[in-house]
């Protein structure tokens, strides 16, 4: 009985409610309806410009940041110059890192021309010595060989006096038989 | 019991009456973008969507701009219109949907403006009254004070004159549901009512 009480009075009451205002008459509605869809038909390019802006917007910050980082370290540079490309290195700014292994590399490249250079010397120096030995070692061989050749001279000129010792000896010792042998 | 719609091409499927080939020739005009269409809406159900929404929103907020938005969409989707049922009935269907996507969206910004200090009050547009009675002022401040969901349903069942059947469907809710929720939108009123009238 409450519940159709309340809906009877709920009824009136909303009723009266609806009745008592009037919606207010909105002038060229459907001209403004047009307008709006065809604002909205827009909304991609504006996305697109909006998306653009933010992008140089970004872009533009970044390069700032990245100059502040550049002044930050010339203003250092009169320090430690290892410790200073170490530190960046490990703070993941390369940069100056580069640079530094560009000399570096330069400077091992020297080097490497000087060591070869140095190397190339030292086997031309060796190769001279191996010749000096062996030309040594060729001299060595005559000279033994001249020796050689004289004792065989030596021996040559002795055994000729010793045969015409012998011979002598020998024509000495025939005619002596053929004297005993005489009557 | 019907079932819940899925789109607003089921929407015209509760056809409890028809206009027939007018209905389905001016949805067919409005989908094409003809000229004097949009206007033929307006002046055949202008004044009661407009009255509709500021109902819904118990006249809060910014009614004309819904009012735009609505006939926004019934133009973006007129294509989707049968003719299975009135096209009043189709466009009351939007206007519920846009009044209640409004009423989220505003509680969401609502929220994060109290919260930076930036908003005390929300701005309330009056409606332009024809009527002198009291009980009017104290029924709108009821009804503004109540609860979106509680407000959608009185309005659609005692002003709209809906049955609870198509109220249901469209809130894809049981009939029972329906009824023990309109009863207790009808209690938390009456509270409102008497919480006004004490003062």
């Amino acid at each position: 009985m409450d519940d159709l009480h309340d809906h009877t009075l709920v009824s009136g009451l909303l009723n009266d409610w609806n009745q008592g205002v009037s919606p207010p008459v909105v002038p060229n509605l459907a001209e403004r309806v047009r307008q709006t869809q065809s604002v909205r038909a827009k909304r991609p390019y504006h996305a697109i410009a909006v998306v653009s802006m933010l992008a140089v917007l970004g872009i533009v910050s970044w390069l700032g940041l990245r100059s502040l980082r550049s002044s930050d370290s010339s203003i250092a540079s009169s320090e430690n110059h290892a410790d200073i490309v170490a530190s960046k290195t490990q703070k993941g700014d390369t940069s100056e890192h580069s640079e530094s292994m560009s000399d570096w590399n330069q400077e091992a490249e020297r080097l490497l021309a000087e060591l070869k250079s140095a190397t190339h010397q030292m086997e031309a120096e060796t190769l001279a010595l191996e010749w000096e030995l062996k030309i040594v070692k060729a001299k060595a061989r005559l000279r033994e060989a001249k020796l050689e050749q004289i004792r065989a001279e030596q021996a040559r000129a002795w055994l000729i006096a010793n045969v015409a010792v012998l011979s002598e000896n020998e024509a000495s010792a025939i005619r002596n038989r053929g004297k005993i042998g005489q009557p | 019991m019907h079932a819940p719609h899925s789109s607003l091409e089921d929407l015209s499927n509760d056809a409890v009456e028809n206009d027939g080939e007018s209905d389905r020739d001016l949805a067919h005009r409005l989908s094409t973008g003809s000229s004097g269409a949009l206007e033929e809406v307006i002046r055949l159900h202008g004044e009661h969507l407009h009255r509709l929404i500021g109902n819904l929103m118990a006249w809060n907020g910014e009614v004309d701009d819904l009012m735009q938005e609505l006939l926004l969409k019934a133009w973006k989707n007129a294509s989707s219109y049968r003719g299975e049922a009135p096209l009043r009935h189709w466009l009351t269907q939007i206007a519920v949907r846009v009044c209640r996507n409004q009423h989220r969206a505003s509680r969401r910004w609502f929220n994060h403006l109290i919260r930076f200090g930036k908003l005390e009050t929300a701005k309330t547009n009056g409606p332009e009254r024809t009527s002198d009675d009291p009980r009017w002022d104290a029924t709108q401040q009821a009804m503004s004070r109540l609860s979106h969901s509680d407000r959608e349903l009185l309005v659609l069942f005692y002003i709209e004159q809906q049955s609870i059947e198509s109220i249901s469907a469209q809130l894809a809710a049981s009939a029972e549901t329906m009824n023990v929720r309109l009863h207790r939108a009808r209690q938390r009123l009456k509270k409102l009512l008497e919480a006004t009238a004490n003062g």
